[in-house]
């Protein structure tokens, strides 16, 4: 990949050390002039984007203005969601639109997943050496 | 359009199964206009994840594609 930039592995519980470490990317997401760093967790499991509710307010999103509500599965099924498109930064890589399943969960993770993160994205993951690769498509 | 002044009457003189089934029917609609999956049918798909989220997936590029009619008209 060229114009790529590589990543550690996050340990997120320090009593399981390297078992526990995930990929999580930084990222600034944007929405209309209000910024936020966060950190998103690299999912290829999920068909979608998820943004939990405290973040989406944090961007200055209102809930009522959002008219596209979605449904989703697993333990998310049992809260509303509905679509909110943000500009997300990666390091160096120009802004691109993500759209996320702004869900109404306060405890779910930022997720980043197939629609649309990876198909913004071309992400390569060495799991044995706990680092991933990523560059804009 | 009837106002609910207008059908509140002609509500209550619907039977108790009828009352049931109306508020069944608006409970359905609501949910489905929030995209919330009913409580009831949640243990029928127990195999429904993120992982298969097409639905919502959908939804999403057609958020994705607005926002993009928006900025370039």
């Amino acid at each position: 990949m060229a114009n790529k930039v590589r990543f550690a592995f996050t340990e997120v519980d320090h009593s399981f050390g390297a078992l526990s470490t995930l990929p999580y990317l930084p990222l600034t997401l944007t929405y209309q002039n209000q910024s936020l760093s966060v950190s998103g967790l690299l999912d290829t499991g999920s068909s979608v984007n998820v943004l939990p509710y405290e973040m989406g307010l944090a961007l200055g999103a209102v809930w009522e203005n959002q008219r596209l509500p979605l449904p989703l599965g697993g333990n998310l099924a049992r809260f509303e969601a509905r679509a909110l498109v943000v500009k997300a930064t990666v390091e160096q890589f120009p802004a691109v639109d993500l759209a996320f399943a702004w869900t109404q969960d306060k405890y779910a993770p930022l997720i980043l997943g197939h629609m649309n993160f990876f198909l913004s994205f071309d992400v390569c993951f060495y799991r044995s050496a706990s680092a991933f690769e990523i560059s804009p498509k | 359009m009837l106002t609910t002044t207008q059908f509140a009457p002609m509500l209550r003189q619907l039977s108790h199964s009828d009352k049931l089934l109306l508020l069944n029917l608006l409970v359905a609609e609501l949910l489905r206009e929030s995209g919330i999956v009913p409580l009831s049918i949640q243990d029928d798909l127990p195999r429904q994840g993120l992982h298969d989220s097409f639905e919502a997936a959908a939804i999403l590029a057609q958020a994705l594609k607005e926002n993009q009619e928006l900025i370039h008209g």
